[in-house]
């Protein structure tokens, strides 16, 4: 296990090195210069040619890129152009508030969309599944820009119970949470209902209800165990998301998220800014990506014998296990 | 209720006035103090019952500044949180005219010499004093900024002459009649030059300024935290602590204000004013503002090149339906080229909308079947909204619109490059002067217009040498006409804004540089 875990974050290295190089390029090639954004349109153009001398932005590509690596070899991941700042000052700064928000959305996300899911699927073609269905493509469609404000508009204009902007405290948390993860409620409800219902449709369902098993363990043990594989990627993915900013949403609730500052920088063209935040995401998906992985394991012990397979001994006590 | 009020503090102020008086003459100086202390104290609070203090204000600006240096930067958002930090050496009363503020005297010793006289008991938020020096720094730094070009390049950044801590000269490296005003806004703050010196990296982000408040703290992507600066030499501000939270959507901040979150909020989008105006605990302030959106012609690029094409192009415009459509009444159509309020504003706009002239004139030009031309634009509502409507009027005088759509930074490239043919742009005049009202127009300038006409830069710099106001006038109403006869531009609209306040908040007017001054707020409860 340990080592299939260390394989998979050396494999990682190459994948990021990939991401700086793509994302440095494609910065590359996008017209626009950071410098003129920072200073405008009154300055003259020997100002600007001298900020672009200052931030190394006449050089080659080459030699940029190279300077990048270094820099990023040390640790240092450059100055956002925009604020003057170091760009690892910039990400900390938002990193917190977006996991925060991305952890309590999935949270929730899980806690209502899996249930209502496996009860549409137990349930199916009844009044309450036709119901989910309906709520969950309705959750699915609504442009999250839409569902805040009107939201907004309902507790805070209307009702005057929560607070519209901002992140002050556990109140601030409820119109966000509950906005972004609409969508992320009804796709896991959607893929907890599809899910289950392949399971019990299998012979070892008809077998454990066969042996007089009851309801409840019938469900919990045996069918949602073996429907959680995708019900894990999917969690997975909308977490993945969750911690690359909400853009739209951290605009209406004036949340400094980082979902937001990565549309700020790509706007101004912050170089360092962009390289930086992708590099991080990127992180974080492989890492979200592992953890999901580990969980299969845990959820599945299948997939538990596949990585450790060179270990015979461990296999055979699995096989036996499962047996 | 009030009666009892005004009775406890009428005896209030007697009883300290008996302790003044009853002060023992053997007492030692120490003690004397003490008492003139309290009985001063005892008399600000007799006087402060008018006014209702508050402990905190929330303003709401549209988003985060990159920094709060007044020489680092020329965002409005940047400019209206410094306005309680910092203070220039003059201020403008409602009417308009110059007040002294940092500065107690002013004299034009010639026409590029003038000679300051500053206020004796004005300390930065460091404790040090505010001398000479500082100012010559300030307004080095004012020169050389590449933000603040328009209003103050004029001054010759090593030509100050410091006489003693409270008198200095400024020299200037061509007349310039349009200094005044800039320095009576805040664009022309007096920094702190020690601060800046032990710090001038991080001093973008930590202000020490003369003001009213003193910096706090910047939490990134929320906030920015002022506090009451006690030993301020002025009257003191109406608010203990001062908020500025950044809401980029403009729909939340109106909603802010509305459910009370924020006590301001600038920037009010039109389709809000409605809703804030009538609601009984808010206020709309709005007004007319010293921004002209307006349609660059480059001359420099065919067909442009050609004055017949570009007047065809403003023959065919309507310019009260494309005002009217795009901006649904919140804006109005522009009659010259800088705002109707500022000196030598002469009405020569809209041209009228003569199809059959534009095509005639398109004719002459060697295009009697039309032509095709590429119009950039960079993404917003308006400028959409702009090239849309021009593409169906164009379309009638046999002009086909190629729109070249892209953000910001790659149209700015495109503008640096000299590869913009036409878009709409706009431009606010810094200070309330035709001076900074007519900054694209230098031929220094080398973005966007590209018209290279020299009779404008003679024109401008006619405007800036002469200081007799009458005569001014003329000069600017001679380029206006200029100006016309040459159609290097199309101006569009003159922008109308608003911000909003809590129903509580008086004595804030609207400014039309949106950059209200926060200092002045008082509280009616």
């Amino acid at each position: 296990m340990l080592k299939y875990v260390i394989k998979r974050i050396l494999v990682t290295i190459p994948v990021l090195l990939g991401v700086t190089f793509i994302i440095f390029s494609l910065m590359y090639i996008t017209p626009g210069d950071p410098a003129r954004m920072y200073l405008g349109e009154e300055a003259s153009e020997e100002a600007v040619y001298e900020l672009r001398e200052e931030w190394g932005l006449n050089d080659s590509f080459g030699e940029r890129y190279l300077s990048y690596m270094k820099g990023l070899a040390k640790g240092d991941f450059g100055i956002s152009y925009v604020t003057g700042q170091p760009v690892t000052k910039e990400i900390i700064s938002r990193v917190p508030t977006t996991a925060k928000m991305a952890l309590l959305c999935i949270i929730f996300s899980v806690l209502i969309g899996v249930p209502i899911g496996i009860l549409s699927a137990i349930k199916q073609y009844s009044l309450i599944d036709k119901l989910v269905t309906v709520l969950a493509m309705m959750g699915i469609s609504f442009p999250t820009f839409w569902l805040a404000l009107m939201l907004v508009l309902l507790f805070t204009v209307k009702l005057g119970w929560l607070p519209a902007s901002g992140l002050y405290g556990p109140v601030y948390y409820i119109l966000p949470v509950m906005s972004i993860s609409a969508d992320s409620i009804s796709t896991l409800a959607r893929m907890t209902r599809s899910s289950m219902l392949e399971v019990v449709r299998q012979d070892y369902i008809r077998t454990a209800r066969a042996k007089g098993l009851d309801d409840t363990t019938v469900i919990f043990k045996h069918a949602l165990r073996n429907a959680m594989i995708p019900i894990l990627t999917t969690v997975g993915l909308q977490f993945v998301s969750g911690l690359s900013g909400t853009v739209v949403n951290e605009q209406i609730f004036a949340i400094p998220g980082v979902g937001k500052m990565m549309v700020d920088a790509i706007k101004a063209r912050d170089y360092n800014l962009v390289q930086g935040g992708v590099l991080l995401i990127a992180i974080m998906c492989s890492v979200v990506n592992l953890g999901i992985d580990l969980l299969y394991a845990f959820v599945d012990p299948r997939i538990k014998s596949q990585y450790s397979k060179s270990k015979s001994k461990e296999k055979k006590a699995e096989v036996e296990v499962e047996a | 209720m009030k009666k009892l009020l005004s009775g406890i503090l009428t005896a209030a102020m007697v009883l300290s006035l008996a302790a003044c008086g009853g002060g023992s003459p053997q007492a030692s100086g120490d003690t004397q103090g003490t008492q003139a202390g309290q009985s001063a104290a005892a008399a600000e609070t007799a006087a402060g019952t008018e006014e209702i203090r508050h402990d905190k204000l929330t303003v709401a600006t549209s988003g985060e500044p990159k920094n709060i240096d007044p020489y680092g930067q020329n965002e409005q958002i940047a400019q209206v949180p410094l306005t309680v930090v910092y203070e220039p050496l003059f201020k403008t009363n409602d009417d308009g005219e110059v007040i002294p503020w940092l500065a107690t005297e002013w004299e034009w010793e010639n026409d590029t010499t003038l000679s300051l006289t500053l206020r004796d008991d004005v300390y930065f938020h460091n404790g040090e004093k505010m001398t000479s020096e500082d100012v010559a720094f300030s307004l080095s730094r004012a020169a050389t900024s590449s933000f603040s070009t328009a209003l103050f390049n004029s001054i010759d950044e090593e030509g100050f002459e410091i006489i003693d801590d409270t008198h200095l000269k400024v020299h200037l490296k061509n007349p310039n009649a349009a200094l005044m005003p800039a320095l009576s806004i805040h664009r022309g703050a007096i920094i702190s030059k020690k601060a800046y010196e032990t710090d001038p990296e991080g001093f973008a982000r930590n202000p020490v300024g003369t003001g009213p408040m003193k910096f706090v703290q910047w939490v990134t992507g929320d906030r920015l935290e002022f506090a009451i600066n006690e030993d301020y030499w002025g009257e003191k501000i109406a608010y203990d602590n001062l908020v500025v939270r950044f809401i980029t959507e403009a729909s939340s901040r109106a909603i802010e204000l509305e459910s009370g979150g924020v006590d301001v909020a600038m920037e009010i989008g039109n389709a809000d004013w409605e809703r804030i105006e009538s609601n009984p605990n808010t206020e709309l302030l709005t007004g007319n503002t010293l921004t002209t959106t307006f349609l660059v012609l480059n001359s420099s690029k065919e067909p442009l090149n050609d004055i017949r094409v570009r007047e065809a192009l403003a023959y065919g415009i309507n310019m009260k339906a494309l005002v009217n459509t795009v901006w649904q009444g919140t804006s109005d159509v522009a009659t010259s080229y800088y705002a109707s309020t500022l000196l030598g504003h002469i009405d020569i706009l809209p041209r009228e909308y003569n199809v059959e002239k534009a095509k005639e004139l398109l004719a002459e030009a060697g295009y009697p079947d039309g032509l095709t031309i590429k119009y950039y634009l960079y993404d917003s509502s308006v400028n959409t909204a702009v090239a849309e409507v021009l593409q169906s009027m164009w379309k009638e005088i046999g002009v086909t619109v190629d729109l070249q759509v892209s953000d910001v930074a790659t149209f700015s490239e495109a503008d640096d490059n000299g590869e913009i043919t036409i878009a709409h742009m706009s431009t606010t005049a810094a200070a309330p002067d035709p001076n900074p009202a007519l900054a694209i127009w230098p031929t220094s300038r080398t973005i966007s217009l590209r018209h290279g006409d020299k009779h404008v830069d003679e024109l401008l710099e006619k405007g800036m040498g002469t200081f007799d106001e009458a005569e001014r006038a003329e000069v600017y109403k001679e380029l206006q006409e200029y100006l016309y006869s040459k159609t290097y531009s199309i101006p569009v609209a003159y922008r109308r804004d608003a911000y909003g306040a809590s129903a509580s908040i008086t004595n804030f007017p609207f400014y039309p540089n949106i950059v209200p001054d926060l200092t002045r707020i008082k509280f009616t409860k």
